[in-house]
């Protein structure tokens, strides 16, 4: 069952002289609880790529299908709503909400949704994540590594259709990197998870089932490293 | 709690100075607002107890009194606190924007982020404008305080020239005026808060990530201005920064140009009420005038088609005359009588008889043969009339010409001789078409004539006559008593025995006969410049005030925002000193622009204000040198005092540590 198609993906950034092609007619499919590795050099296109799988962005042409619904052809605050509840981000550099505790950062897409999460759940992600001591911290009071960690419990609260990660241990070292890899696998591995990841590693990329790889803006490579 | 109230209580608790500067601004309007409404309700009171609940006849007009200059000062209150609280949000928006755009990327709506921005206003309105009303009302009742304190002086000095006049303002708590302000603070607070609001979430999640820190993507603007050798760097760097973050110091330089040019549009127009008055303030050399003015209207002469007036009971001179010699009886006092009849004759003047000055002061057209000109014709208490005679070389009973006209030139006072010296006879006209020739025994320039007939508002052609089965339409006696007091309680018997008031008010018996201090009419004058000044200096330090706050806030904003840029400067070898330079040229800069803008539009506002004054009254333009002087530096101040201060927290903060973060 696929989650995610992307199709004839283009995006062509400036005009006239100073056009740049960043993604050229880009196709794939991601099944529910693959997970897919994004490779590629500085440049190549892959956080374009990501923006536009996430919904952040939009296309000069093509389409991104999230659980068969084509997120382009959504309002933007059709879209907005669509992305808190169905699709997950982490960034390379955490983004979290400064003056918002653990607890609440990691609730947000709920929040905005003006619900409050289940308190299992919640209680189960906290555990996940391995900040339970920690959830009534700020941001500010965390170290890198757990701060990712919260992104990553914030992206998982609303059971995204998939998981999409923009160089998540690029800013962490290689213990925290590697704690940051074992929850996203376990993620995908216990709870099916679809993962998206977008690195240039060649050891997280081949954590994968699957590493796609860009460049120039064109998918040249798709390997399956596990069925 | 929604997670936006949330956010929005949490930001204001993070950036406390700042909420505080924004919660003065809110408050500060929400003051101004609520005086200027409350002096409108206790104005309407004071104008209902006066004239009755309609206003009488001229109603309307008083209410247009009432309401034209509160309309303008709630106008200029809402606009500076438009600018000055929308400035504060879009700093509030800026700081956060990769929250925005984070908060995006989870998925909040467009609507989200514009409540995150709006409920801040909310929650800052809803302390700000209650303080703010109830400063207002304190405002109102110190106001109206001071202008108690001079009524009760302005009621005695009207009271002495017109009657049954008592005015007295209070305090007057009205809920619909309470409501009023409190409705269009709130709605300037949040029309104001709503423009950055809408524009941070128009901004796209990408560009929220990406552009961190200012709502305005379109980023830095290119400057022609470059950095070489030939200068020192921190003058052309700070010349350079000026101009690229132009935009983000806009609204402060709007701001503080708005208050520049108000407080010499206030210097100036204080410079012209100050003209008014020593123009209208004569010293004839006398402490006391008692008049009498008989009512009148103007009809047509059927006849003719003229324009004529009637009186209703003009005083003959024999009545003057036993005043005049009545009053003299009071001790040590002597009284010099003068009457004016302005409208009986017209002198038909031909075109040898006026001087080449007066053709073109009245601008007769060139070989125009006749020119008719109103005759002002005057009678003195015997006694005085006697000495101009002397002094003119001519027997008692002659007839004198004081050959002067004086005329407002656009704005200078011109005295010209009228007639040529063939003038010995006039033929004076009245609009019935019968006609009189009068003899002119002697003529009078302007060096020989008494000061007591140099009051303004004169006919062309002005003759002394003798008083001998005169009437006039009024009558003044002035007199410089050793006891005012006394012989102003004497006078006011001598003239009741006369012109019996019975109670009556200004006018209504037919005829007014008042006794007052030749002064009084400056000291009214005076006491309604002092009222204006104070409240119009207070209204626009209170104004200024808020556009100081957006200043302070600003800068410092820009200041902190820009550390980053600052430690990568001293990391390149810049020394701290040199950035404090930087920037102190930078606020120099800024001030500068705002003066270049404030001071020439306030200057032509006083000069627009200026030119119609000279219209009415002969007043040169004073330029307002002590507001201008007072201004210039008092911008520089405020600027450079906010950058001292943000540029000593700077300085606590580590080179390495800023650029990391």
């Amino acid at each position: 069952m696929k989650v995610l198609e992307v199709k004839e993906l283009t995006k062509i950034y400036g005009s006239g002289d100073n056009q740049v092609t960043a993604l050229d007619h880009v196709s794939f499919q991601v099944k529910k609880g693959e997970f897919v590795a994004i490779v590629g050099a500085s440049g190549s296109g892959k956080s374009t790529l990501m923006n536009l799988m996430g919904g952040i962005d939009s296309p000069t042409s093509g389409s991104v299908i999230v659980d068969g619904e084509p997120i382009f052809e959504m309002s933007e605050s059709e879209l907005a709503i669509f992305r808190r509840r169905n699709i997950g981000i982490v960034y390379q550099f955490y983004n979290l909400i400064p003056n918002l505790t653990v607890d609440e950062n990691i609730m947000l897409p709920c929040l905005l949704d003006n619900r409050k999460p289940d308190a299992q759940k919640l209680a189960k992600i906290v555990e996940m994540t391995g900040v339970s001591h920690r959830r009534d911290h700020l941001p500010g009071e965390l170290s890198g590594g757990q701060q990712q960690r919260v992104s990553v419990g914030r992206a998982l609260i609303n059971d995204p259709a998939f998981l999409l990660a923009d160089e998540p241990t690029g800013n962490l070292d290689s213990k925290a990197g590697r704690e940051i890899m074992e929850l996203l696998t376990a993620a995908n591995r216990k709870e099916n998870q679809t993962l998206i990841l977008i690195t240039h590693d060649e050891k997280i990329a081949l954590q994968a089932d699957r590493i796609l790889t860009i460049s120039d803006g064109k998918i040249i490579r798709d390997e399956v490293m596990r069925a | 709690m929604n997670i936006l109230f949330s956010f929005a209580c949490k930001q204001l608790k993070r950036k406390k100075g700042r909420s505080v500067i924004t919660a003065a601004a809110i408050a500060l309007s929400a003051a101004l607002l609520t005086a200027v409404v409350n002096f409108v309700a206790s104005g309407r009171a004071m104008l209902v107890n006066f004239l009755g609940k309609d206003y009488g006849l001229y109603g309307g007009a008083y209410m247009m009194i009432l309401l034209v200059p509160a309309v303008f000062l709630a106008a200029l209150i809402i606009a500076m606190s438009v600018i000055v609280i929308s400035n504060a949000f879009r700093l509030s928006a800026n700081e956060r924007i990769s929250q925005f755009g984070t908060l995006k990327c989870v998925g909040a709506t467009k609507k989200q982020i514009y409540q995150t921005i709006m409920y801040e206003c909310v929650l800052l309105c809803a302390v700000a404008i209650p303080l703010g009303v109830l400063a207002g009302y304190l405002l109102s009742f110190l106001g109206i305080g001071i202008v108690n304190l001079y009524m009760e002086e302005l009621n005695v000095l009207v009271r002495s020239m017109m009657r049954q006049v008592n005015f007295a303002l209070s305090f007057v708590f009205s809920p619909i005026a309470l409501l009023v302000s409190t409705v269009i603070s709130l709605g300037t607070a949040l029309f104001a808060a709503m423009l950055p609001a809408r524009k941070a979430m128009r901004i796209s999640a990408l560009d929220c990530l990406r552009n961190g820190g200012e709502t305005d993507t379109s980023g830095y603007k290119r400057t022609r201005i470059t950095i070489d050798a030939k200068g020192k760097v921190e003058y052309q760097l700070a010349r350079k920064n000026v101009s690229s973050y132009r935009k983000r110091m806009h609204s402060a330089v709007t701001a503080f140009s708005i208050s520049i040019m108000l407080f010499i549009t206030l210097g100036g127009l204080q410079e012209i009420a100050g003209g008014i008055q020593d123009y209208i303030t004569m010293d004839y050399g006398y402490s006391v005038i008692a008049d009498y003015t008989s009512n009148f209207k103007n009809t047509v002469n059927p006849k003719t088609g003229r324009r004529q007036q009637e009186c209703a009971f003009p005083i003959t001179a024999e009545t003057a005359e036993e005043i005049t010699a009545k009053l003299r009886e009071y001790e040590g006092t002597d009284i010099y009588g003068d009457g004016q009849d302005y409208t009986t004759y017209v002198a038909l003047l031909g075109e040898q008889d006026l001087t080449e000055e007066m053709r073109q002061a009245i601008a007769v057209d060139e070989g125009q043969v006749e020119t008719v000109l109103e005759v002002e014709r005057i009678i003195l208490d015997e006694k005085h009339y006697g000495e101009l005679c002397e002094q003119a070389g001519i027997a008692y009973g002659g007839t004198i010409l004081l050959n002067d006209y004086h005329y407002n030139d656009n704005g200078t006072e011109r005295h010209i001789v009228p007639l040529t010296e063939a003038v010995t006879t006039l033929e004076l006209e009245k609009a019935d078409g019968s006609r009189d020739t009068v003899q002119i025994d002697s003529v009078l320039t302007l060096e020989e004539i008494p000061k007591q007939l140099l009051y303004p508002n004169t006919n062309p052609i002005r003759l002394i006559v003798p008083s001998t089965g005169m009437t006039v339409r009024g009558y003044n006696w002035l007199a410089n008593p050793a006891d005012e007091d006394g012989f102003m309680a004497y006078a006011k018997d001598v003239l009741e025995g006369y012109f019996p008031q019975n109670g009556l008010d200004y006018g209504e018996a037919g005829y007014t006969s008042r006794v007052f201090g030749a002064q009084d009419f400056a000291r009214i004058m005076n006491i309604a410049i002092i009222l204006a000044a104070v409240f119009l200096y207070a209204f626009v330090f209170l104004l200024g005030l808020i556009g100081v706050l957006n200043v302070i806030s600003t800068v410092s904003f820009q200041i902190k925002s820009r550390a980053r840029e600052f430690a990568v400067l001293q990391s390149v070898g810049m020394p701290s000193e040199s950035v404090r330079k930087m920037l102190t040229v930078e606020s120099v800069l800024c001030a500068g622009k705002a003066l270049v803008v404030g001071l020439p539009i306030g200057t032509a506002i006083v000069l627009l204000m200026a030119r119609c004054v000279k219209i009415l009254f002969p007043i040169p333009f004073q330029m307002p040198w002590a507001a201008v002087v007072i201004t210039i530096l008092l911008s520089f101040l405020v600027m450079l005092t906010t950058v001292r201060i943000s540029v000593r927290a700077l300085k606590k903060q580590n080179i390495i540590e800023t650029i990391r973060n």
